[in-house]
């Protein structure tokens, strides 16, 4: 889109101006405003308290800069940034929230890779659920992008199980060519 | 399709905060190592393809998988693995024909190879790579749409079977 101060081009989702800083008619955020954000429960139970559930060893836990802005978050834990809830989060951001998101995985490598290359229903669930732990991670609702990370992984297993049973039967059936064809 | 698979590699301007974790410096070293792994692993496979003839045995053997023995349908990873073996000896119109969707795909799922074996050389400073969730419902979509067109008996969709 262009600016409408100074005329400079910027990508679509900027909300500021890379030129002169100012304001783009701001396209809103669209997960914030199509579903408002999970209850502020749910940011105090990552933020505030310490015996809240730790999702992962690989929750953020270094710093560490976002490609798309300057802010770091040197924390131990995730910290929510300082934005009041419903507020628009500030740009340019690492996020819909202006912070690091939290490492939760959705295994969706594994979806592709079985959807793709083996084992109907497995992979197609495993990318569904793979979209809804995204789609709760963009909604801040970490909790429950926990649950579907869970379900995601869950349905890889079943689905690497079905491989190795339908690789199985190939290495059977090419065993058994050798043998017939020898 | 594209879209979403280019996000899932480059971290997608604007709709992500690019990769999740990692450590930049230490990321770049597991890395290389990772794909020198790969490597060495994909010369094995194609050394194998090359020097064990089955290829004959795997395209112009009958139908094994459950799904379609049992349904009678193609569901989207029908021909894979004839694609793959096509892939294998250099036959990529050979892969392409077998299952495009797969084909199309596999560039990406060999960056996630690549990043995974870095991980086993330094777990935690490759980072992941963050893809908005609207990305991967386009992919479900279009793995849907996938599946209904190549079932379709008539001229043009039935370049999509294999």
């Amino acid at each position: 889109m262009e600016c409408p101060n100074c005329g400079a081009s910027s990508s679509d989702d900027a909300l500021f101006c890379a030129t002169c800083g100012k304001p783009l008619a701001a396209p809103p955020p669209e997960p914030p405003m199509e579903a408002p954000p999970a209850p502020i429960d749910d940011w105090g139970q990552f933020g505030a308290d310490p015996t809240a559930p730790q999702p992962e060893p690989g929750w953020v836990g270094a710093p560490q800069a976002s490609d798309y802005g300057t802010q770091t978050v040197p924390s131990e834990s995730y910290v929510p940034p300082p934005v009041a809830y419903g507020e628009v989060p500030p740009p340019p951001t690492g996020g819909y929230y202006g912070g690091p998101r939290p490492n939760i995985p959705n295994h969706l490598v594994w979806g592709i890779l079985t959807a793709l290359f083996c084992c109907l229903p497995a992979g197609v669930v495993s990318i569904v659920y793979a979209a809804q732990v995204n789609g709760k991670i963009e909604r801040g609702d970490y909790a429950a992008a926990q649950r579907y990370s869970q379900n995601a992984r869950t349905w890889a297993i079943v689905s690497a199980a079905l491989s190795v049973v339908y690789v199985a039967i190939i290495v059977m059936f090419v065993l058994g060519m050798g043998v017939s064809g020898s | 399709m594209r879209a979403a698979l280019l996000q899932s590699v480059g971290g997608g301007a604007g709709l992500g905060p690019g990769p999740i974790g990692g450590s930049p410096g230490r990321g770049a070293a597991a890395l290389t190592q990772g794909l020198l792994l790969s490597i060495a692993a994909a010369a094995a496979i194609f050394a194998a393809a090359a020097l064990f003839p089955l290829r004959d045995v795997l395209l112009g053997g009958p139908t094994l998988c459950p799904v379609r023995l049992s349904t009678g349908l193609l569901c989207p990873g029908c021909g894979s693995t004839r694609a793959f073996v096509a892939g294998l000896h250099g036959d990529l119109l050979g892969a392409l024909a077998a299952n495009p969707l797969a084909t199309l795909a596999s560039p990406f799922l060999i960056i996630a190879f690549v990043k995974q074996a870095g991980r086993l050389f330094d777990e935690g400073a490759v980072g992941r790579t963050y893809v908005a969730s609207r990305w991967i419902w386009a992919l479900f979509a279009v793995i849907v749409l996938y599946t209904v067109l190549r079932n379709l008996p008539w001229a043009p969709f039935t370049a999509l079977a294999p």
